[in-house]
């Protein structure tokens, strides 16, 4: 009981962390696209300002470049910050196919420290469930899917594992299909 | 005493005919219009645990490229499971013959 408690405040904080994430990164994409265009902008009015400096004055060319510094330091800031999710970036970028991959390749490695019986069973269904998600075409529910996966088949494990070592667990699953 | 909960639902699901995880899901979802849905993670334990009542029995397909080259694990209703589905389902049809009208 305390490992199912458990489980779910991790899967709880996974959840809310990742999606904290996203927002903050739909943020910097906001931000570094309007500090793009107002860079351009500013670029603009500076060149028309220096070429009419006599009638308009440098103190308006001085004020626009400090702007333009400004600007550029905020885009060269949210691109860096956005460089370091790009780990994350990429792969909500890829296509279906490409993240089924992805969510195969982390349920194998998650199916390799199961046990046997749960790997077939339980994860087994969920391996089904997402290549039958991503021949839709489903890609947004995958990663929701793997995250899922895992938590139940975390949970499941820690009830087989206590129920293997009471020496209740049933082994009559072995048994082979009727002919 | 009544206690018709996923197990339950399992066992007449399983009246049906042999069944893997996501396929009984399915067909429980079907069989009551989409007002019992049972949880994806609760099926596998609720059908182990079923197994060592003697209710139902499993065995495994060959191994399928879907599911990464391992095995659905079928499961069957058993005669003792059968009994139970029964008697259960009679318990609740009795529970509900007022609601149905036919008291």
């Amino acid at each position: 009981m305390i490992w199912e408690i458990m489980l779910s405040i991790l899967f709880g904080v996974s959840l809310l962390l990742t999606l904290a994430t996203l927002r903050h990164l739909k943020e910097l994409r906001i931000e570094a696209e309007n500090a793009r265009q107002r860079i351009e902008m500013l670029r603009a009015q500076f060149g028309k300002t220096r070429r009419g400096a006599l009638t308009i004055g440098w103190p308006r060319a001085e004020i626009i470049r400090r702007e333009l510094v400004a600007e550029e330091e905020r885009l060269r800031q949210a691109e860096k910050e956005q460089s370091r999710y790009q780990v994350l970036i990429r792969f909500l970028a890829t296509e279906a196919p490409a993240r089924k991959k992805s969510a195969l390749r982390i349920l194998n490695a998650w199916g390799a420290i199961l046990p046997i019986r749960l790997a077939t069973e339980d994860l087994g269904d969920y391996r089904e469930d997402i290549e039958n998600r991503a021949n839709r075409g489903e890609r947004w529910l995958l990663l929701l899917r793997v995250l899922t996966a895992i938590l139940w088949t975390g949970i499941n494990t820690v009830g087989f594992i206590s129920k293997n070592l009471l020496g209740k667990a049933t082994q009559s699953h072995r048994k082979k299909s009727p002919k | 005493v009544i206690n018709f909960g996923s197990k339950s639902a399992l066992l007449q699901a399983l009246i049906q005919g042999p069944s893997y995880g996501l396929e009984l899901i399915e067909r429980i979802k079907e069989s009551s219009n989409g007002a019992i849905k049972i949880v994806q993670g609760s099926v596998y334990p609720t059908l182990r645990y079923m197994e060592e009542e003697g209710l139902v029995e499993s065995y495994e397909s060959e191994p399928l490229a879907i599911r990464g080259g391992r095995p659905r694990v079928y499961y069957r209703i058993t005669a003792k499971g059968m009994r139970v589905a029964q008697k259960e389902a009679n318990d609740v049809y009795s529970l509900l013959k007022p609601a149905l009208g036919e008291a």
